[in-house]
Order: C-alpha cells, then sequence, then structure tokens
C-alpha cells in the first residue's frame, strides 16, 4: 500500500472511487476537482485533515472541513489566518485559487452518513 | 579465571597471603615484570608455611552464589523475568534456568534490553506488581536506557538486575573489559530511583529485597542492582552460606495528605458552583475507581479522565473528559489528582511564533493538587514539567487520600447545598448524552471511508470483543486506541493501561506484550492498536509473542510513516514560507512500503495485510480472533487513514 505526499498517485484510485458516489460536476467544476485533489494531497492538508478531508482525532490534528457551511471564503480566511496548531500557508506556497479548487474538491466528496444510520454505532448508547 | 587462579584459589595462596602482608610473592612478583620492586625484606619461604598449594583448576562446584541470589529473588514473588541474553550475568541466569526450575520467575527471552524493560513496564500496569528485567552490563543498561526512561517518567516500578565485571584480575580480554564499568548505574542514575553494587552476598540480598521495596513505594519507579560476576560464579561454601540471611520484604503503604489540608480542600469543593475534578496519574489500583465514583457523586462534579491509567469509567455520566477544555475554563474550583503537568492543565501555550501563553482558566479559579510529583523530582531531565503554583498542594497520594477526602466532603456539604449540588447532577447528564452524541457523530464522518477510518477499525473491533473480558494495551498514541477509548466503555481498571510516560517511541508493541502476559494469567483477551513508526523500533517483540505463545491481537494502525513528525515539518515548513511539499522527507515509511503482515508471518505469527477496505475488516478480525483466543498471537496490517 502506498501512501502519504510523495506516492499520491497510489490515492487516485480510491479518491477516484470515492468522488464517483457523488454528483458527477460538469467538465470545468471536474478539472478543478482533480486539481483541488492534487493541491491538497500535495499541500499536505491531508495529514491533519484525512484523506478526504474528513478530519482526525486526537493531538495535531484539524477537524472534518468537508463540510457544506464552510465557504470558500472562509476556507481561504482560515489557509491564511488558522488558529492554534495549523500552520498558516502564504500566497506563496498556496494561492488563491488553489485554495479554490481545493473547495471544490472537498464539496465534491460524498456526504457522511448520520450515527444513527450505522448500526455499530447505533446499537450501544 | 581463564588462565590465573581463580579468586578463590588466589586468596587460599600465598600470593594473597603475601599481598596483605605487603610483600610480593614469586608468582605476583613475577607478573610484575622486570621492573616489579622487590621488597626490602627477605621474601620467606611461603613453601614452608602453607604448605604444598593445589593449582589444578577444578571443573566443577556444588553451590554457586547465583543461586543463593536465585534463592532471595524467588522470595520476592516474582514471576517472570524478561532479559536479552548477556555473559556478565550468565552465572545468574543459569542458576535460574536449572537450579531454579525456570519457574516462578520464568525466563522471557527477548530481543532487545528496551524491549525487556517495555514489557517490564506493560506487565506492571495489569498485574500490579514487578516483572525482574535482566540487563547485560554497559551495552544492555545503554539499550535499556530510553525504556527506563519512559518507566520513570511514568512512575511504574521495574525492578532491574544487571552484570558487572567489577575486579580487573579476573575479566576475560577483551570484550568483558568492554562490558565492564566503574559505576554500571550512572547514565541511569538520573531517571532511576535507586541502584547500588553489592560487595558480597548478604550485601545483594538486602539489596535486592530493598530494590522491590523501594521500587514499588508510591510514587513507583525504577531501581537497578548491579552484581558483579564473580559474585556470581564464585563457590559459595556451605560455612559461608549459613552466614546469610535473607530480610523479610515488608512494602511501604502510600503517604496521605495532611488532614488539615484534606478538609481545606472539602470545603473549597462543597462550596464550589462549578467543581471540576481532574483524574491523571490518580488510579494506582482498581480500588480506585469506585473511590473516585464515590467522591465525583457526592459532588455531582465532572471528571476529566486524562487516560494516562484509567481513572473513571467512562460509561459514568460524571465522565466529561470530552468536555475538558469548556470544563476548566468555567471552573471555580480545579481538584487535580496526580497531575502530571498542572501547568498544563491551567494554561495553554500556542506553538506558533513567539510561543505566547496564556492562562486557560477562569479569575479567582481555586486549584487543589494532591500528588506525588514533589517527592520523586530530579533536577536533569525536565519531565516534573513547567511550574504551576495551587492554592491548596498536597504531596501525597490521591487514592490513599481519597477515603478522607469523600468522609471531609460529606461533613462539608450544608443541608443547604444539596438541591444545587442535585441540580448539577440533572444538568450533567444531559451534557453527558450530547457527548456521547457528538462522539458517535465523530466517528460516523469517516465511517465508509477507504483507507480505513481509525473509528471504523475501533468499532469493528469492539463489535467483536464486546462479549469478551477484554483489555486494551499498549500505547495509547495510536489513533484507533483514542477512538476506542471514546467509544468503547472504559470502565474498568485494566480496560487501557494508558500512556507511556515520557512519549519514547517503541514502548508500544512490547509493553503490549508485558500487558497480555499478565492478562493471560487473568484469563482476559488482549488488544492492541500498534502505530506502525512505533512497530519498527522493536520488531523482534513479535518473536517474543509468538515464542511464549502470549495471546495478544495486534492491529497496527499502518498510515506510512512518523506522522506526527512529518506534521511538525510541515508546520516549520510553513513557517519558512517554503511549502510543504517535501516534508515525506526524513517522515515517511514509503519506498518500499512496509509489510507488516510478512515481518510478523516470518517470526511466526499469524497475520493478514495490508487492508485497506473496511468492509474486509470484520472477517479479518473473527480470524485473527480465533487465534488469539487458541492462546497465540496475531497481526492485522490495516491502512488507515493519516490520524
Amino acid at each position: 500500500m502506498t501512501l502519504g505526499i510523495r506516492p499520491i498517485a497510489g490515492l487516485l484510485p480510491v479518491l477516484a472511487l470515492a468522488t464517483a458516489t457523488a454528483a458527477q460536476p460538469p467538465a470545468s467544476a471536474a478539472d478543478a476537482v482533480s486539481r483541488g485533489k492534487a493541491a491538497f494531497m500535495n499541500s499536505g492538508c491531508w495529514a491533519c485533515h484525512g484523506y478526504t478531508g474528513r478530519g482526525g482525532i486526537g493531538p495535531m490534528t484539524g477537524p472534518d472541513i468537508a463540510r457544506d457551511e464552510i465557504t470558500q471564503d472562509t476556507l481561504t480566511f482560515i489557509v491564511r489566518h488558522p488558529i492554534k496548531l495549523m500552520p498558516a500557508y502564504s500566497e506563496k506556497v498556496l494561492s488563491d485559487a488553489q485554495i479554490a479548487d481545493i473547495h471544490s474538491f472537498l464539496a465534491a466528496q460524498p456526504r457522511s452518513r448520520s450515527a444513527s444510520d450505522i448500526p455499530l454505532l447505533a446499537r450501544d448508547k | 579465571m581463564s588462565n590465573m587462579l581463580g579468586r578463590r584459589e588466589f586468596l587460599k595462596s600465598g600470593a594473597a597471603i603475601g599481598g596483605a602482608l605487603g610483600i610480593a610473592s614469586p608468582a605476583a612478583a613475577a607478573a610484575q615484570g622486570s621492573e616489579a620492586k622487590q621488597p626490602a625484606l627477605p621474601a620467606p619461604d611461603l613453601h614452608a608455611e602453607t604448605g604444598p598449594v593445589d593449582t589444578t583448576p577444578r571443573t566443577t562446584i556444588a553451590r554457586s552464589g547465583s543461586d543463593f541470589m536465585v534463592d532471595v529473588i524467588k522470595g520476592l514473588g516474582i514471576t517472570y523475568i524478561a532479559a536479552n541474553p548477556g555473559s556478565t550475568f550468565r552465572g545468574l541466569q543459569e542458576s535460574f534456568i536449572n537450579y531454579g526450575g525456570n519457574t516462578a520467575p520464568e525466563w522471557l527471552t527477548c530481543c532487545h534490553e528496551e524491549t525487556s524493560v517495555a514489557m517490564a513496564h506493560g506487565y506492571y500496569k495489569i498485574a500490579a506488581k514487578p516483572m525482574l528485567v535482566m540487563l547485560h552490563g554497559t551495552v544492555g543498561v545503554q539499550h535499556a536506557s530510553m525504556a527506563i526512561y519512559n518507566a520513570y517518567a511514568d512512575r511504574v516500578p521495574v525492578v532491574m538486575v544487571s552484570g558487572n565485571g567489577a575486579d580487573a584480575n579476573t575479566r576475560r580480554v577483551p570484550v568483558e573489559w568492554l562490558h565492564s564499568v566503574q559505576d554500571n548505574a550512572s547514565i541511569i542514575r538520573d531517571f532511576t530511583k535507586w541502584d547500588d553494587a553489592p560487595a558480597s552476598l548478604q550485601h545483594f540480598a538486602e539489596s535486592q529485597v530493598r530494590a522491590v521495596k523501594v521500587a514499588t513505594a508510591v510514587p513507583g519507579a525504577p531501581v537497578m542492582i548491579t552484581i558483579d560476576m564473580d559474585l556470581q560464579e564464585d563457590e559459595l561454601e556451605p560455612h559461608e552460606e549459613a552466614k546469610l540471611r535473607v530480610p523479610r520484604l515488608t512494602l511501604d503503604r502510600p503517604p496521605q495528605g495532611e488532614i488539615g489540608a484534606v478538609r481545606e480542600a472539602a470545603r473549597l469543593l462543597a462550596a464550589a458552583e462549578r467543581p471540576v475534578i481532574v483524574a491523571d496519574r490518580y488510579a494506582r489500583t482498581p480500588a480506585a475507581l469506585p473511590l473516585l465514583v464515590e467522591f465525583a457523586e457526592i459532588l455531582q462534579a465532572p471528571v476529566i479522565d486524562t487516560a494516562t491509567r484509567v481513572n473513571f469509567p467512562s460509561s459514568h455520566y460524571l465522565n466529561q473528559s470530552r468536555r475538558a477544555g469548556e470544563l476548566l475554563a468555567e471552573a471555580d474550583v480545579i481538584l487535580a489528582l496526580e497531575p502530571t503537568d498542572l501547568w498544563g492543565l491551567t494554561h495553554r501555550l500556542l506553538d506558533i511564533i513567539g510561543k505566547p501563553w496564556t492562562s486557560t482558566i477562569a479569575q479567582g479559579c481555586k486549584v487543589i493538587s494532591i500528588g506525588t510529583g514533589d517527592l520523586l523530582i530530579k533536577a536533569n531531565y525536565q519531565d516534573f514539567q513547567r511550574y504551576a503554583a495551587a492554592d491548596i498542594a498536597m504531596s501525597a497520594d490521591p487514592e490513599a487520600t481519597m477515603p478522607s477526602l469523600i468522609e471531609a466532603t460529606r461533613a462539608a456539604i450544608p443541608a443547604s447545598r444539596r438541591s444545587a449540588i442535585g441540580a448539577r447532577g440533572r444538568a450533567l447528564r444531559g451534557d453527558y448524552a450530547d457527548m456521547r452524541k457528538a462522539i458517535k457523530a465523530a466517528a460516523a464522518v469517516g465511517w465508509d471511508l477507504s483507507p480505513v477510518h481509525p473509528a471504523r477499525l475501533a468499532m469493528e473491533v469492539w463489535d467483536q470483543i464486546r462479549g469478551d473480558d477484554w483489555s486494551m494495551v499498549g500505547s495509547t498514541v495510536a489513533t484507533p486506541n483514542t477512538w476506542a477509548r471514546q467509544l468503547w466503555p472504559i470502565d474498568k481498571f485494566y480496560s487501557h493501561t494508558g500512556s507511556s510516560g515520557a512519549a519514547g517511541v517503541g514502548y508500544g508493541l512490547p509493553a503490549a506484550l508485558g500487558a497480555a502476559i499478565a492478562n493471560r494469567d487473568a484469563g482476559r483477551l488482549s488488544i492492541n492498536f500498534q502505530s506502525d513508526g512505533d512497530f519498527m523500533y522493536a520488531p523482534g517483540a513479535l518473536w517474543t509473542a509468538a515464542h511464549h505463545k502470549i495471546p495478544l491481537l495486534t492491529i497496527m494502525h499502518n498510515n506510512g510513516g512518523y506522522h506526527q513528525e512529518l506534521m511538525h515539518l510541515q508546520l516549520m515548513a510553513n513557517r519558512h514560507d517554503r511549502g510543504i511539499d517535501r516534508t515525506h522527507i526524513g517522515t515517511t515509511l514509503h519506498g518500499p512500503d512496509v509489510d507488516y503482515a510478512r515481518i510478523a508471518q516470518g517470526m511466526g505469527v499469524y497475520a493478514e495485510g495490508p487492508i485497506s477496505d473496511p468492509g474486509q475488516l470484520p472477517e479479518a478480525i473473527a480470524r485473527a480472533l480465533a487465534v488469539v483466543r487458541k492462546g497465540e498471537p496475531a497481526l492485522l496490517d490495516v491502512v488507515g487513514q493519516p490520524r
């Protein structure tokens, strides 16, 4: 299994499978999603937020950022002016256009299920 | 003693007598060479004084000093010895396996001294008694040092015995010189509690008994006895043994808080509107949990369990650990039980340029601390953390203090406060229900992802062990462990084994093995969520698991590297405005990817993987658990989301 920043190619089938279940965007939007996926991986967003932006747990992790309520403007502001542990990204290393692409990539992710719809989570109190 | 007289023979010979008199014997003079100064007085006729000296080397002895050492150690109730072999303790090892019958204690073969110590560390956390660790002189102690520091920082007793060749006259050349040292414990003295290097067997008996007493006295910590090779290997004659005495082991009771301070703390807590209890390394024994439940219920106060130990059942509505930030910010009284970092509990330092820090608690909030941190503090290593003031500070064991704190708090609550306290409890029940929903909602977010989301992994395992008496062992660092601690009912003292102490990497797998041995003896199932980077420090521990048939399910959280260090590097790269596309250099384990299943199989452990599809988990977990339930180790390599 090949994962991480450098071997991005190893993730492409996985991400393609994940995005295939979401609504198919038009061609130009699909390009943005593709560019966003590359920017997301190359910029290391995956390290704290997971390979599809769904977030992590524990120290030095980031929240779920593939949520509808995070607009492109919000995402840009957070990337430029993060709070707490998140490293700030200058325009030199991540342009506004790339952030827009990342937002497209995150928006294309399948919506998460409710815990009540997952038997293993719904069973116990 | 290979080419000269043995020490005892030497002592019996004229050489020793001559030396004692300050007179060189012919043999000694010859050994010193031509430049040796001849005595002023004529040499006496030693042959005439002592009679014929038999210098024919003896080939066997009936009983050695190491046999007596085994007798001493067998009297200490120690069940296991963890060791990688080393010639500086060859005499004692032989006595253990033959004279001692390799039972009570039983020898556990380890492939690295770091593994030996971490196994003892993990074992103590479940068994609540020490596992003996044998260490080769110098190099073995050096190998063990990081694991010793972990145990020290975690305040866990580890009793170590190390060999050494103290007498330059009897060391074999050249290796025994390389493995001998004037002061064997010097490199670990900064992070051990006590050490000694006995000069006689009587001295050994007293020091070995003292070692167990000191190590287990609260606060617990590692200790080491260095045993001379000659002391182990020389003959023990009946008339000498008749004089030896083994002292009785008496264990210390832990210190309670001063009663005046306990009553003052009780008054503050009874009057508080928003009290919060923080339990850090509070629980030493299973009795600690019901005591803290009783105390928290008296106050109807939320408890934050930091997970360095299992302190408070997660199924109890007063366990509000996930709400730590907001609760501490609003608290008017905070009670910290065995805090490892009181400053960090009440402050926040941001890892940004300038490292600004601020208090995170409300102005006027009273802080009460009960802990043993100041009872074992040394200067060099900074495990004592940043200084923080407390309004009431008790140098005492909080578990031992809890009964008197309960009594004092009951007495301090006036009837007029009971209604408000009851209302607080009702509100906390609602908060608890909301907290549980939030945890499940967070777990659902990445449920269907491939590579596997750690919350999904934790719950797939839970689904198959919910009917077992189980224990989550190893390190708390692996992300599925973090999820399991939130999603599983962590209600028993042994539900998980807590932190490593000093966050020294390489702890997880061997500590899990040690804990699994204790769980095996208690008829309990052991589960270890294992970080991949940590695994790579001491993979040989898997061979120990297979060889000794230690039932343990190890589930790799394979995220391809030292992920936290990757994030640190990303932080630096962005701070320097250079982009982070090269931060994989030196932080990831790709090219080649590590095949953990094949590593395990190569050491005789059942293994499957890599598994990236969560749909494959149920059957793979079932197959692995079947192996573990038969009494053997198994490993699943699960490729996961990074955190």
